[in-house]
């Protein structure tokens, strides 16, 4: 099995012992190609959404920008459903908080926006690069998890009261 | 082949032999679970008092009062997730739900950021020192994230009081599982399923504690894939990061080592629970000013729980934990049926 893990896998591991078949006494075990760039841009989102998240929340809180629910008004509402906050705070569901960005609330999607699209953008990374190991397989599972994640962002599915 | 399980970990703490010490530890743990459980009753009745919290008009409490105890209660949370061997999901969701006037959509909304912060954070770290593995991660996340979909649509279309219900059953159900289930450092996989060695699903990684490689196949690939697709489900339906069920289908079903299952459900974890959030955020249910302070305070408690990881006593903070579970579970099977 090592022997066919280093073809396939990028590793580089020695001979096993004998006495203990399962394992090794060496440290040469190294990620796939794939799984170093999908961590890569992983670590890069996280960065970027969790600052977005940080720095918009405190523009909301300052006051800078007007939110479309005031903050003292939002304790008074919470209990409603998602979507009778929303009517009473005048948000329209889906996407439509890229055309608020003015308000103070509706920036903190920016951040969280962020974070649910790293998973996305980490798969589109990976597809060449499993195209091109011809592994074909796992391609087809990164090809239909963008489609997956793509159409659970799209906002097509409406969910009624 | 190696067979450890957990059951073994008393002993290891406690070379006499004396059982009385380890229950003492339990009995600790389950007193701090109940008086964390009791503190936030009474702190929840004395705001009830002041706030209306069914009606939701309030009488002076300022709004601020609100983020900034969420803030502070889910950096205990993240202090004592780690050790306790939790997501911050799997806690956050029936405490608050049972002790915060939020409605449910807001909380397992909140629930779901919550949980991919949480992995997005531990992710890359273990997928670039191989400790996670993409090939393992890749067909169960398909399944788990496609059905985290339909959890989610399911979750927000029911009734508020029946998802509340299936909460407390399902928290309640996750307690037996956190108290029941074995767990097995290196399983033995005499044989690789067809499925497995088709996808070419096996590996190696490096264990910093013994210095070795360790060889892992998988096995009952099937199974595990449809139990994913019930792990999927709930996790969208109740907001719940799932990795008191992934890492038990990862190890004890499929045959994973058990450091690797720990490592690719964190990693998962990211994967399942954005597709579930983005319902979530399309359908409104995200309200900033309960999701950022809940994931900027699990943040950093998270921080601080895996610097304590060394010091503290896990098996006291693992039953404080599973204390707190099974009192909320209780308590949002109560408040489903209106008692």
């Amino acid at each position: 099995m090592a022997t066919r893990m280093n073809s396939k896998r990028d590793l580089k591991i020695k001979p096993q012992a004998k006495a203990e078949p399962a394992r090794t006494a060496t440290k040469t075990v190294r990620a796939t190609e794939e799984q170093l760039v999908y961590a890569g841009i992983l670590s890069m989102g996280r960065k970027i959404g969790l600052a977005g998240i940080v720095a918009s929340f405190l523009v909301y809180l300052s006051g800078i920008l007007t939110p479309k629910m005031p903050l003292e008004k939002v304790p008074v509402y919470w209990h409603l459903s998602s979507s009778e906050y929303m009517k009473v705070a005048g948000i329209k569901p889906g996407w439509a908080w890229l055309t608020m960005f003015q308000n103070g609330d509706m920036l903190n999607f920016f951040g969280i926006a962020i974070l649910g699209a790293i998973s996305l953008v980490c798969y589109l990374a990976i597809i060449p690069k499993l195209l091109r190991k011809k592994d074909t397989t796992f391609a087809m599972i990164a090809i239909v998890e963008v489609l997956v994640l793509a159409f659970a962002a799209s906002g097509i599915i409406h969910i009624g009261e | 082949m190696i067979v450890m399980k957990w059951k073994l970990k008393p002993n290891l703490d406690n070379p006499g032999g004396e059982e009385g010490y380890s229950m003492k530890k339990k009995l600790l743990g389950v007193l701090f679970g109940a008086v964390f459980i009791s503190i936030l009753v009474v702190t929840n009745s004395a705001l009830a008092a002041t706030v209306n919290l069914s009606s939701g008009a309030h009488s002076g409490t300022p709004w601020w009062v609100w983020p900034l105890s969420l803030f502070a209660l889910t950096f205990v949370m993240g202090v004592v997730a780690i050790p306790a061997g939790v997501g911050g999901g799997v806690l956050f969701v029936p405490i608050v739900s049972s002790f915060f006037p939020f409605n449910l959509d807001f909380v397992r909304g909140a629930g779901l950021m919550i949980a991919l912060s949480g992995s997005l954070a531990a992710g890359p770290g273990l997928l670039k020192r191989g400790m996670a593995d993409l090939r393992l991660a890749m067909p169960v996340a398909l399944i788990a994230s496609v059905f985290s979909i339909l959890g989610a649509v399911v979750g927000l279309a029911l009734p508020a009081k029946l998802v509340q219900i299936g909460l407390g059953a399902v928290i309640l159900a996750i307690v037996f599982v956190m108290v029941l289930a074995k767990k097995s450092e290196y399983p033995d996989v005499k044989l690789p399923d067809s499925l497995s060695i088709a996808l070419r699903i096996s590996g190696i990684y490096h264990e910093d504690s013994t210095k070795q490689d360790i060889d892992w196949k998988i096995h009952r690939t099937p199974v595990g894939l449809v139990l994913f697709s019930f792990i999927g489900f709930l996790a969208g339906m109740f907001g719940l990061g799932a990795g008191w069920a992934n890492v038990p289908v990862l190890n004890l079903v499929m045959g994973a080592p058990l450091k690797l299952s720990v490592a690719t459900s964190s990693f998962l974890l990211s994967i399942t629970d954005t597709s579930a959030a983005w319902i979530y955020i399309n359908k409104g249910a995200i309200l900033p000013l309960v999701v950022a302070p809940s994931i900027i305070g699990m943040m950093l408690g998270a921080f601080i729980g895996a610097k304590l990881l060394t010091k503290a006593k896990p098996q006291v903070i693992r039953y404080a934990v599973i204390t707190m579970l099974f009192l909320s579970g209780f308590r949002a099977l109560l408040k489903g049926f209106g008692i």
